[in-house]
């Protein structure tokens, strides 16, 4: 499978059956966290609820989807830029430091450290939040040192660069988002939604992230490790040993969430869309299923199931 | 869908007809027709795609052939949106952004009616998309993106530097492209459109016989002629159609009633099945030429100045320029172009006069009046039939062709959304 298909998602195939429902609730199990959580507050007058479980995707989830101004005032950007300006380095001439997975050039460790110790990190939960976001930002573009012909920006200028950028995917969809890590079964079973959003990932689970989601992680907590927060059989991007072992364990969590009229299941791998529609008819689902060729190697799927 | 008049306009007259090629000189017309502010953008957009994606190894003829008309039509959705968003200086507010990010959508719903683009179609939902997550629709990062979206995406962005003004002189150019590759661009694609300028490759509008060679392949392609042969005047008037509607929904509506008026009216004629066709089609088409005329005196509510009311009847040769290309639509053209003449000479745009007019766009203009009789905005408080055949009865011998007045019967009675049928 191409690589891509393990994480990629193209919400924008959801506008036709979003469009539907306005001012509503939308439950988004997404484990990973991301660009789905963002179009939908975009774009849709709906309230977004998320889950995920990896400590970068919920911060990412904090800033952007429950938060919804940027919160650093121009004392705090000032400072964060002066930071910058002193731990300067040319990114042609820096040496890089791998640390779990992530090869970025030392001066941007270094930055991370100081920027963590500012005073304004641990404002709110927001504000940390934030300046993980922007710290990711960073990371992403210096992951890419490795290209000796085009060398990227100074840090200094990636910095005044990403300051005023990253004021900009802070945006209201005049509803009040909420951002779960772990949410509990009750909880889930509480929320009065109309809309369910599930990744569901292969059996196999997510083995390994992709760089810029592993940098987001590592960004959060330097020595994330994948396999702590996904344990075996645990949820969704947990590996599970059989297909068997997998659909119970979905169908049990999924019970929860049978108050919930329409249900989008994002299937990452077509050997288990069968298993899934299956699945579903044993909760007394029905299910259309939806296919989209993204590359000449990868087709984005999707199951739309309502009770029957 | 109108076989009758593909197998008469198309199979026996001219069975030679390099149907892919006319799509897309009719299209490129579109485009250059809608993009009034600037010259050729697209154009140049659509040659660097072709040749970037080249360059970084492609070497596919229909892949290569979907790329360069992503990059051709990558903006057409802005046709949707209101011209003083498009070209507003300054900041845009929440709201506005969001109106222009929809241009990605639209364009690829316009792209996507043409069954052998839809490659190209999804290339252009993407083509706002920055490599570093945070660009739009999806907000895809790095390489969740395609890799020929990030070609079209690349080249846009760069055709807006060259253009910029304020970065005259290529060194400049290059500079802002390693500037923000990593940011908004793929760093690997950076390097080889830099060669493709040193090379002198990157400005041209004009198709080298190497490009060229891509757009004849498809020529060749079996499984592309026959989804064209299929239903290519089906595929044409839903994707011109599709482009109005997108433009100005009630020319849009306006025009498929127009069309069924004039399907009945020519059954009342008795005219022959492949007339009949090409009334249709024209009644379907006759205002496309709309779409090259800015929404701001389409939608005024009072009534025209000279210079809008010039504009407006620039239309007819506007939509002329666009069907020009299609060799089987000659009857269909000149219905259309002529569609605004009186029989008492005094129309536009050539003033012919009595039988001049071709009888198509005698009957089409009748429909078109009729139409716009029974519609008119704000809806009369009398909308009857019988108030509308008053006044068109009134305008036969002066407006319309005396003799079609047996076969016209003013039906104010028909739902005012009776569906899409073509
Ligand atoms: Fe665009
Ligand atoms: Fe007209
Ligand atoms: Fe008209």
């Amino acid at each position: 499978m191409h690589d891509l298909a393990h994480y990629a998602t193209f919400p924008h195939f959801f506008s036709d059956t979003l469009r539907f429902y306005r001012h509503t609730n939308v439950v988004c199990l997404n484990t990973l966290a991301g660009n789905t959580e963002q179009f939908i507050k975009r774009n849709f007058r709906v309230r977004v609820i998320t889950n995920t479980v990896f400590p970068g995707a919920y911060e990412y989830d904090l800033a952007l989807i429950e938060n919804d101004r940027f919160l650093l005032s121009n004392v705090d950007l000032r400072r964060i830029q002066q930071l910058a300006d002193t731990l300067n380095f040319e990114a042609s001439q820096t040496k890089t430091v791998e640390r779990n997975g992530i090869k970025l050039p030392s001066g941007l460790w270094e930055y991370r450290e100081e920027i963590k110790r500012l005073p304004v990190f641990d404002r709110t939960p927001y504000h940390r939040a934030t300046m993980h976001y922007f710290l990711w930002q960073l990371a992403k573009y210096y992951l890419l040192t490795d290209r000796p012909d085009i060398p990227g920006l100074p840090l200094s200028e990636a910095v005044r660069f990403y300051l005023r950028e990253v004021k900009r995917p802070f945006r209201s969809n005049r509803e009040v988002n909420e951002a779960y890590r772990r949410i509990d079964r009750e909880t889930l079973g509480n929320i009065a939604a109309r809309v369910l959003i599930v990744d569901v990932p292969p059996v196999s689970g997510y083995r390994m992230l992709p760089p810029f989601l592993q940098a987001r992680e590592v960004m959060v907590n330097e020595r994330f490790k994948l396999s702590d927060i996904l344990p075996p059989e645990y949820f969704f991007g947990s590996r599970f040993d059989s297909e068997n072992a997998y659909f119970e364990w979905m169908r049990e969590f999924l019970s929860h969430c049978q108050h919930i009229q329409t249900w989008l299941l994002m299937v990452r791998d077509a050997a288990i869309r069968p298993g899934m529609v299956a699945m579903l008819e044993s909760l007394k689902r029905r299910s259309r299923s939806f296919s989209h060729s993204i590359a000449d190697d990868f087709t984005f799927s999707y199951l739309i199931s309502h009770p029957e | 869908m109108f076989e009758t008049f593909f197998n008469e306009c198309y199979s026996k007259r001219n069975p030679n007809a390099r149907l892919f090629h006319e799509l897309l000189e009719s299209t490129s017309r579109v485009v250059n027709l809608v993009e009034y502010k600037d010259t050729h953008h697209s154009d140049r957009v659509a040659l660097n795609c072709l040749r970037l994606a080249r360059k970084v190894g492609i070497s596919d003829q229909y892949t290569l052939a979907q790329v360069y008309f992503a990059g051709l039509l990558h903006d057409i959705g802005e046709i949707g949106i209101p011209d003083n968003l498009i070209y507003k200086k300054g900041k845009l507010s929440e709201e506005e952004f969001q109106a222009l990010t929809t241009h990605t959508a639209i364009g690829q719903q316009i792209a996507s009616q043409v069954p052998v683009l839809s490659q190209a179609a999804q290339l252009i939902l993407w083509h706002h998309e920055k490599w570093d997550g945070t660009g739009y629709p999806e907000g895809l990062t790095m390489d969740e993106t395609p890799m020929l979206a990030q070609v079209v995406s690349l080249c846009d962005a760069f055709d807006n530097i060259r253009r910029g003004g304020l970065f005259s002189k290529p060194e400049d150019w290059d500079k802002e492209l390693v500037r923000f590759a990593g940011i908004q661009f793929n760093p690997s694609l950076v390097r080889p459109l830099i060669d493709l300028t040193k090379e002198g490759l990157a400005d041209d509008t004009e198709r080298s016989p190497e490009d060229d060679e891509v757009l004849n392949a498809m020529e060749r392609q079996r499984d592309v002629i026959e989804q064209l042969r299929e239903n290519y005047v089906g595929i044409i008037v839903n994707f011109l159609l599709t482009l109005l509607e997108a433009k100005h929904k009630d020319s849009a509506l306006h025009s498929k009633r127009v069309a069924r008026l004039c399907h009945r009216m020519g059954q009342q004629m008795k005219l022959s099945e492949q007339e009949l066709q090409a009334l249709v089609i024209a009644g379907n088409l006759h205002d496309i030429g709309k779409v090259g005329i800015p929404n701001s005196i389409l939608d005024k509510p009072g009534l025209l100045d000279d210079q809008e009311y010039r504009e407006v009847q620039k239309h007819p040769q506007y939509a002329s320029t666009i069907l020009k290309p299609l060799s089987g639509f000659e009857e269909v053209n000149e219905a259309v172009l002529y569609h605004h003449e009186r029989w008492d000479g005094c129309g536009y745009p050539e003033g012919l006069k009595g039988e001049d007019i071709p009888l198509l766009a005698r009957i089409l203009h009748l429909c078109d009046l009729a139409d716009a009789l029974i519609h008119l905005k704000p809806v009369p408080e009398h909308r009857a039939t019988d108030k509308v055949r008053y006044v068109i009865e009134d305008g036969f011998g002066s407006y319309f062709d005396p003799d079609l007045s047996r076969f016209f019967e003013a039906d104010a009675s028909e739902p005012e959304d009776a569906g899409d049928s073509l």
